[in-house]
């Protein structure tokens, strides 16, 4: 490419952003800068978090930001596929349809929603490709750290209380939910999941409209998303507007071939190599992450560094976590902070005082209230889903 | 090329009117509206034959930043994304610009293989 050519090009480019300030207001624009970083950025009702693409925005959580139990709404991580999201909802206008193969047509109101028995619970979410860039080989997708999670108060409404009052007619194998965000073109398919019957019915499955006891932010889904506790959230459906009780088995591009696993126990097949029969992604692995100290961070000899992290499962809480100091050869267990039940993460503790100078490779690893635990190598599916290995972190003591 | 380009302005910039990404990122409360500004936040793609092809083409569902955001990616890998754009999404992409611009995202964000 010759200079004049790239002049041209910038002197077009320059063009076109002065267009768009004029036709918007004259608004400041942000340039991205190349090459791509992981800079922090604001977006609406959120505080700092790391850009990862802005159209439609995918925002991840900075790792020390996990030190509270409970996530604030503004660190919570943001992901959206398509890029026609909703930025302006009128309560007065939206409804909640509900239909189907049931007894009636619901069209529920924010305050009709607000009628049934309110709910709360802490529960993680985590994107299905959290932890997708430490994959090898690579895999193509959102390359997420390990940020694309977050631990929050959930209230709303019980789904199946929703279905109740509508009636599910017998014959009904699944449900489907469609949310207010669109594809930009008509052939990029709509993002609609759905759950089978069985699930669906589940007590715990909820359509909420408040994290930690505010609205929601309208980049988490405002003004109601589903909650599938335990599952990723792939499911946990965003900016909620339809929900469809089905005769036949729902099969839209994010149900199959989108969001899908080997099935295999492990939900990993041989890195590189390419999946027989798939089924679904669901339930989350167990994971455990060190948050403090921090990758890298230089500590003092003979002074405590408490080494403390988060833990979670697919909703059958944590037995216990156990941390090493070197490298995985020794472990002992780390205290369990305060429970707030078997879909929130909780926080360990391992009390810590390094008497020698030098290098220490830290490690943790969690057990869930089944015995699942997590693996010392990463396990690898070409989508790069359900990362969960136990992650060795490097810190020089001087 | 210059033509391509000026469409892809345009495509880029319709696309942010209709789906309301504006400069400033703000939220605000109206009566029972509630609404966001999304700021905008335009990548430059690396120069090389193809580029601005891609910079039209693959702007109009998304940002482009989806490009570099990828990890250095075989030409074999690049094909089968260009190829998921098309096929599964509806990507407009005539095979000829789809050709050159795989070759493109090999060279300037692939293992070069
Ligand atoms: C017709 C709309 C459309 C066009 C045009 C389009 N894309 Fe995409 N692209 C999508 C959608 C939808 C996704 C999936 C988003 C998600 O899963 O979050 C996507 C995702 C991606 C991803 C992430 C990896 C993946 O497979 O999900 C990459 C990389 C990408 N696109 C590159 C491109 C390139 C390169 C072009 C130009 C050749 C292009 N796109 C053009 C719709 C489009």
């Amino acid at each position: 490419m010759n200079n004049g050519k790239v002049s041209r090009r910038r002197f077009l480019r320059t063009v076109g952003t002065a267009a768009a300030m004029a036709a918007l207001g004259g608004p400041a624009i942000e340039a991205l800068a190349a090459p791509y970083e992981r800079k922090l950025v604001r977006f609406p009702e959120k505080g700092e978090l790391i850009l990862l693409t802005s159209r439609p925005p995918q925002l991840e959580t900075p790792l020390p930001l996990f030190k509270d139990l409970v996530t604030p709404n503004e660190n919570v991580f943001v992901r959206w596929h398509l890029s026609d999201i909703p930025t302006s909802v009128d309560l007065a206008a939206w409804r909640l349809q509900v239909g189907g193969n049931t007894e009636k047509e619901l069209q529920l109101s924010m305050d009709d929603l607000k009628k049934f028995e309110k709910v709360t619970f802490t529960a993680v979410i985590q994107c299905a490709g959290n932890g997708r860039s430490f994959f090898a080989p690579r895999v193509p997708g959102g390359q997420w750290k390990n940020g694309a999670m977050a631990n929050v108060t959930w209230s709303g409404a019980r789904l199946r209380d929703v279905l109740n009052a509508a009636g599910v007619k017998a014959g009904s194998v699944d449900v489907s939910f469609n949310g207010l965000d669109k594809g930009p073109l008509p052939t990029v398919p709509d993002l609609i999941k759905s759950l089978v019957m069985d699930k669906a019915l589940e007590e715990d499955i909820i359509i909420a409209y408040e994290m930690n006891g505010k609205s929601l932010t309208l980049l988490n889904g405002f003004p109601a998303r589903l909650i599938v506790p335990g599952w990723y959230a792939t499911y946990w459906v965003k900016s909620l507007s339809d929900i469809s009780v089905n005769t036949k088995a729902f099969e839209g591009f994010w149900m199959n071939p989108a969001y899908r696993i080997p099935d295999t126990e492990c939900g990993c097949i041989p890195p590189g190599s390419k999946p027989g029969r798939t089924v679904p992604i669901n339930r989350m692995s167990t994971r455990s992450l060190i948050i403090a100290p921090g990758e890298g961070e230089k500590l003092a000899r003979n002074k405590p560094a408490n080494i403390m992290g988060v833990a979670f499962s697919g909703g059958y809480g944590i037995k216990d976590v156990v941390v090493s100091t070197d490298g995985g050869r020794t472990w002992a267990r780390a205290d369990l902070g305060k429970d707030l039940g078997k879909y929130s993460w909780i926080q360990f503790t391992l009390p810590w005082k390094p008497a020698k100078a030098g290098k220490y490779t830290l490690m943790a690893k969690a057990t869930n209230g089944i015995g699942d635990s997590q693996p010392f190598e990463g396990l690898w599916n070409p989508a790069g889903y359900l990362w969960n290995k136990v992650e060795p972190l490097s810190v020089t003591v001087n | 090329m210059k033509k391509t380009f000026i469409v892809s302005i345009v495509v880029v910039l319709a696309g942010i009117v209709l789906t309301g990404f504006t400069g400033v990122s703000r939220a605000e409360e109206q009566g029972t509206v509630h609404s966001i500004q999304l700021p905008i936040m335009p990548f430059d793609l690396a120069d090389g034959p193809g580029r601005n092809k891609a910079a039209g083409y693959c702007a109009v569902c998304h940002g482009v930043e989806y490009i570099p955001m990828q990890p250095k990616l075989s030409k074999a890998q690049w094909n089968a994304t260009v190829t998921k754009m098309i096929k599964a999404f509806g990507a407009p992409i005539p095979q000829e610009d789809a050709d050159t611009i795989v070759s493109y995202l090999a060279t300037a964000y692939g293992t070069g293989q």
